[in-house]
């Protein structure tokens, strides 16, 4: 096979699986169509700055969910590495690198405390998650009691402007290069495939001898790991660390519904949600230029999700009947 | 595999030839106060099927979950050619060349056909990714045995009809070279065209040299497919007999009684019918 057939053949293939993720694409460029109507000075930079810590928590959260399970200390966990990595910064500047690396390695490491608790308490996800909500949280606020620290250039400097012509902000590009180099292997690992293989069916997948356990806390780690993203994310673009989580458990929950990522798990994928902040994004850029009240844009944010998610659930049963 | 000539012994009530490749000796479980199991020995030899019958609720699949590493006894030894074993779980089983098909379908659903068939033991090629190709094409080998018409293999699981699933459910069965095979009711969910089938393949796989566990409610399967027939009842086995030295009629009155065919008086038989 050559390399292009090859290519052309891999985007029928994602294209034919994963149609929801198409349907979201065309309705963002038809969002970001009339957005530039309405005005033109709108670029996409601006729009992936702000996405790209909830982009990474949206990420992060698919993985757990598509292996059964949810993580809701995902905003803490953003809010702890931001505070860590913005203090350390602001101590050690010189060694921003190392920094950056060792918050990454901590964000790995709570999502393994979060994945091993859910294993051997046998307590459901949601619970466990739920009580790290607050423990991870007040760890933030023992690190960095107000927002404070700072970050490094750097880290701001690849995620702000446009890579050449306006249409390919850097954040954007940053956020596919790093979730492609995780998601991409991952996805072709035997890994990937028991992480779906827990979400189908638990039980099924232990009986087939997939270690059930093990790659539920690999699922949460990984989750840990784009949390820490979403944090490192945060301070590059707030600046400091802010030790109270944002709305960001919340934000990606609601992008994994949206991306077609199952909350009974075993289904979906990471592009799906990105996607999704990114539609929610826009739409909240909009009513807010057109001069929506913020209470009431929420509301109206909320009415979409609920229509999207309506219409997807009704495509799906229709496919299944025919 | 080997395939051993099977000469006709049913006539004899001596038990077959060679060692056991499976020995089950005083297996017990209990949940909570129901012994589900309550003191079973079982064996089985190569190229023999061995149905285990009895009500609903007797303790068929908690034994034979014993034995596929989905349930760990309380107590009790299982030999595998002669060899004390311990089986904690699917692996281990599996190791033993151990495989099962479960009553209620293990598949996971939104998987396709191949990885299913794979799953737990996955092809990888180089730098540790799933090599699909392979995977798929050795599905496409093993179907054109089991399913000729099967050819649904990109699709999830979910969307297949209850046959196909349980092709996927056998060929990941046989796909590693089982020595032992444990079928928990192989046709329950299935037509009339595939439970021929389903036979055809047991009938297959026996003479390959596979030694079968055959759980199944239909007496007529059982009676058709198994060289011994195990009777389990409340937790306990009645009794083993040689399909060819018994009647359908004994063996309904065992797993209904609980009773041997010759502890059974002729007014319970008569009240039976
Ligand atoms: N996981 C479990 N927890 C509690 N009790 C169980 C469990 N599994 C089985 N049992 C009980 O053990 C007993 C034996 O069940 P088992 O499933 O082995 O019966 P069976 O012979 O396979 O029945 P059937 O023909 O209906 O499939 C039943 O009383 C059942 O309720
Ligand atoms: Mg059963």
């Amino acid at each position: 096979m050559n390399g292009l057939a090859g290519a052309r053949s891999f985007v029928a293939r994602w294209a034919r699986g994963d149609t929801w993720t198409v349907g979201l694409i065309v309705i963002f460029v038809l969002l970001f169509i009339f957005t530039k109507a309405l005005r033109s000075t709108y670029g996409l930079d601006a729009l992936a700055i702000a996405s790209l810590p909830v982009a990474f928590a949206a990420a992060g959260q698919a993985i757990v969910v598509i292996s059964g399970g949810i993580d809701l200390s995902i905003g803490s966990v953003m809010a702890l590495t931001n505070v860590i990595a913005a203090s350390l910064l602001a101590t050690y500047p010189e060694l921003s690198v190392p920094v950056v690396i060792l918050v990454m390695l901590i964000g790995a490491l709570v999502g393994t405390v979060n994945g091993v608790l859910v294993v051997i308490s046998r307590v459901p996800d949601i619970v466990v998650t739920l009580a790290m909500l607050f423990v991870w949280a007040g760890a933030a606020l023992l690190v960095l009691g107000t927002p404070g620290g700072s970050s490094t250039p750097w880290l701001r400097e690849i995620t702000t402007g446009t890579l050449g012509i306006e249409l390919v902000p850097r954040a954007l590009v940053v956020l596919l290069v790093v979730v492609g180099l995780v998601w991409i292997p991952l996805r072709r690992s035997r890994l990937g495939l028991s992480i779906y293989a827990i979400g189908s069916n638990r039980l099924g997948a232990f009986r087939s001898g997939v270690h059930v356990e093990g790659t539920k806390i690999a699922a949460y780690a990984l989750t840990g790991f784009f949390a820490s993203l979403g944090g490192l994310a945060l301070t590059a673009s707030t600046g400091i660390g802010t030790p109270i989580p944002g709305p960001y458990l919340l934000l990606s929950v609601a992008a994994i519904v949206l991306g077609g990522v199952s909350l009974a798990g075993g289904r979906g994928g990471l592009l799906g949600p990105i996607v999704g902040i990114y539609i929610l994004g826009i739409i909240r850029a909009d009513l807010t230029f057109m001069g929506m009240e913020p209470a009431f844009s929420t509301v109206i944010q909320g009415v979409i999700m609920v229509i999207v998610v309506m219409v997807g659930a009704y495509l799906t049963l229709r496919r299944r009947e025919a | 595999m080997t395939a051993i000539p099977q000469p006709e012994t049913h006539a004899t009530s001596t038990p077959p030839r060679t060692a056991p490749i499976v020995a089950m000796n005083d297996i017990r479980v209990s949940f909570g106060g129901v012994h589900a199991v309550d003191g079973v020995s079982i064996d089985l030899h190569e190229g023999e099927v061995v149905g285990l019958v009895g009500g609903n609720g007797a303790g068929k699949s908690t034994l034979m979950k014993v034995l596929s590493g989905a349930q760990v006894p309380d107590s009790g030894e299982i030999r595998i050619n002669g060899q004390r074993v311990t089986i904690h779980n699917p692996r281990d089983a599996r190791a033993h060349g151990i495989e099962t098909i479960y009553q209620t379908l293990a598949l996971a659903d939104n998987l396709d056909a191949p990885s299913n068939v794979f799953l737990g033991r996955e092809l990888v090629g180089g730098l540790g990714t799933l090599d699909d190709a392979a995977m798929e094409s050795a599905t496409r080998e093993l179907m054109e045995r089991l399913n000729p018409r099967f050819k649904n293999f990109k699709a999830a699981v979910a969307s297949l009809s209850g046959g196909q699933r349980q092709s996927v459910a056998i060929a990941r069965a046989i796909q590693f070279n089982a020595q032992i095979l444990i079928m928990d009711e192989p046709t329950a969910a299935l037509g009339p065209a595939e439970t021929a089938q389903v036979r055809e393949l047991i009938r297959q796989l026996k003479a390959d040299g596979l030694g079968i566990f055959l759980i199944s409610h239909d007496i007529h399967d059982v009676f058709d497919l198994s060289d011994r027939i195990s009777v389990m009842h409340q937790g306990e086995i009645v009794g083993t007999v040689e399909r060819a030295g018994v009647t359908t009629d004994q063996v309904l009155a065992m797993i209904i009684l609980g009773k041997k065919p010759d502890e059974v008086t002729s007014e319970e038989l008569a009240a039976l019918h």
